[in-house]
């Protein structure tokens, strides 16, 4: 039992992660994606190849995969400067689905089959093996991203943010670089999933191309939007509920085969619910201030 | 040489696949402005009511297949009644639609996954198998009903748009909801008009496919991704570039097959549609945009 709870711990930790990151980029940027699970999974698969190939120590992989993934969030970044809106959602699925393709199929990464055999992190020369230290270690760093989230979003990096969200001519009119802004908060957001990939793969030791799919992506997106979108405190909030919810539903005894839909129709039916009657989620704020005074 | 022409030929087919897929939802699209995700599963509702039908029931395919229009026409405008008009009632932003929309999907493809589990069904037709040679070419008698299909549904959607009062009066809804409200039209009624129509014709591409390659709760989102990709190449709200969008994607991954192995097919489609969304979003007939600032 003891075990049990310690295992979703590490989870909630890593979701938390994943939906701050994500919630920098949607509720703070305005910038709406469905492509977080590709960034999530690059991140992952990059961390749990050096280590288990090149035997490189996880704090330098885990850097090495948080800039890779950087990296490649340039190329979602780009479609982002020109359209806005329906259309970056769609680039975004199409970003998402080439990404799926290539961890399905590039030689590297196992295919279908998935990546066994990822070694536990080694801590200054302490392996963190065993439920406690692996909550511990991720909670670090849930803790780690959570501080730089809040860094960004307070800063007058942030409140730029939030002007190209609310009104994109006007921040730039007042001189503001949006497309810089633009491409460093995809950056930002996918360098912090990496993080939560880096995490993800040596929590399970093994991982494979359905954990970092389209609907991955959808799951980070329901968190954030029952958490609220722009507020940090609710994306905690909306990990904890959505990921302790099925798992104490667990208890109530069901096949898999059953469950698993199950709990996709239920994090539909919560979108659907919310979007209708509480679009600014659990903590949002009602609606932008700066809304009102133009 | 031989090779070059089968591919392509094949190519063509799948590209009318993909048309008659986007040919619903452009027509929703084109009315409405809304980005209808959950056409998917309407794509996939209407495959497994014909697996329902012929193989659980015995009912005759032919039959199945007629009545599947009426009933993904049904499930087109519960959709509408259930989902997308709270929201619009509420003034909701195009993206909120969009995300209710991904959100029906994935309830509707889990709620035919807990009814008829997750695995591939066959519908266990093998006549349409046949093949005819012409010159270096193989057409099978599935091909030839495809392309046929595909031929008339766009001619008589094509005469519908801008011979009838009623294409004219969803047209101009699609153009401006509130200047066609002024002039008399009952504009609730157009878009559940455009959804029992934009539904029904999903189902002769889901028969199609179900006949051709099985069923699974899945089958739709890919397919319809592709569509998507086709709608935006030919330019959004186009029914000739429907058609032309399609056929390209079709006929670039049945192409690129002869150098590029096969499981990269779902990659090309989505890096056309990726770099169009870049460089030309408004497609070949690059004309009226609806709900986005391109």
């Amino acid at each position: 039992m003891t075990t049990f709870i310690l295992e979703v711990a590490v989870l909630i930790n890593i979701y938390i992660i994943l939906g701050v990151s994500f919630n920098l980029l949607v509720g703070y940027a305005g910038l709406f994606s469905v492509a977080h699970a590709a960034f999530y999974g690059i991140g992952a698969y990059t961390t749990a190849l050096l280590m288990a190939k090149l035997g490189v120590n996880f704090f330098l992989a885990l850097a090495l995969a948080v800039v890779v993934t950087a990296l490649l969030s340039i190329p979602l970044a780009i479609p982002s400067l020109r359209v806005s809106g329906d259309y970056l959602v769609i680039a975004s699925f199409g970003f998402q689905l080439i990404m799926s393709s290539v961890f399905n199929n590039l030689a590297i990464t196992g295919g279908a089959a998935g990546l066994p055999g990822i070694p536990k992190p080694v801590v200054f020369g302490y392996r963190v093996a065993g439920s406690l230290p692996i909550v511990a270690l991720s909670l670090g760093m849930a803790l780690l991203c959570l501080g730089a989230a809040w860094r960004v979003t307070t800063s007058p990096f942030g409140r730029v943010l939030r002007a190209i969200r609310d009104d994109e001519v006007a921040a730039q009119s007042a001189g503001k670089n949006v497309q810089a802004f633009k491409v460093i908060t995809f950056a930002i957001s996918a360098a912090m999933a990496a993080v939560a990939g880096g995490l993800y793969g040596v929590y399970v030791g093994f991982i494979s191309p359905p954990s970092f799919a389209v609907m991955e992506s959808f799951f980070i997106f329901v968190l954030v939007i029952v958490g609220g979108t722009g507020t940090l405190r609710g994306s905690v909030i909306g990990a904890v509920v959505l990921i302790a919810l099925p798992e104490a539903l667990r208890f109530v005894r069901m096949p898999e085969e059953v469950a698993f839909p199950l709990r996709q129709i239920l994090y539909a039916v919560l979108v659907i619910l919310f979007m209708i009657f509480r679009p600014q989620g659990l903590l949002g704020e009602q609606a932008p201030r700066e809304e009102q005074g133009s | 040489m031989g090779l070059f022409l089968q591919l392509f030929t094949d190519g063509v087919v799948i590209g009318c696949v993909y048309a008659l897929v986007a040919l619903g939802f452009v027509v929703i699209l084109s009315t409405t402005g809304i980005w209808h995700f959950a056409h998917a599963a309407v794509y996939s509702a209407a495959a497994y009511w014909v697996y329902f039908a012929t193989v659980e029931r015995g009912m005759p395919l032919v039959l199945a297949a007629l009545l599947s229009l009426p009933f993904a026409a049904c499930l087109g405008l519960l959709i509408d009644v259930v989902a997308y008009r709270p929201l619009r009632r509420r003034n909701a932003a195009p993206t909120t639609v969009m995300i209710v929309s991904i959100a029906v999907m994935t309830f509707l493809e889990n709620g035919i996954a807990i009814l008829f589990g997750t695995d591939n069904k066959s519908l266990g037709t093998v006549f349409v198998a046949h093949g005819y040679s012409v010159g270096p070419v193989v057409i099978t008698t599935w091909s030839i009903i495809t392309l046929v299909a595909t031929a008339v549904l766009f001619v008589t959607l094509i005469l519908f748009q801008q011979r009838t009062e009623m294409g004219a009066a969803m047209r101009a809804v699609g153009n401006n909801a509130d200047m066609a409200r002024v002039v008399g039209i009952n504009v609730g009624r157009i878009y559940l008009v455009a959804f029992a129509l934009g539904s029904a014709l999903v189902a002769p591409a889901a028969v199609l496919v179900s006949i051709h390659s099985g069923i699974s709760p899945t089958m739709g989102l890919e397919v319809l991704l592709t569509a998507v990709a086709a709608v935006i190449v030919g330019g959004v709200g186009s029914i000739p570039g429907v058609l032309l969008g399609g056929l390209l994607i079709g006929v670039a991954g049945g192409v690129g097959v002869w150098q590029i192995p096969s499981q990269w097919q779902q990659a090309i489609a989505f890096a056309i549609l990726f770099l169009f969304i870049i460089f030309r979003p408004t497609g070949f007939f690059g004309g009226k945009v609806k709900s986005a600032a391109v």
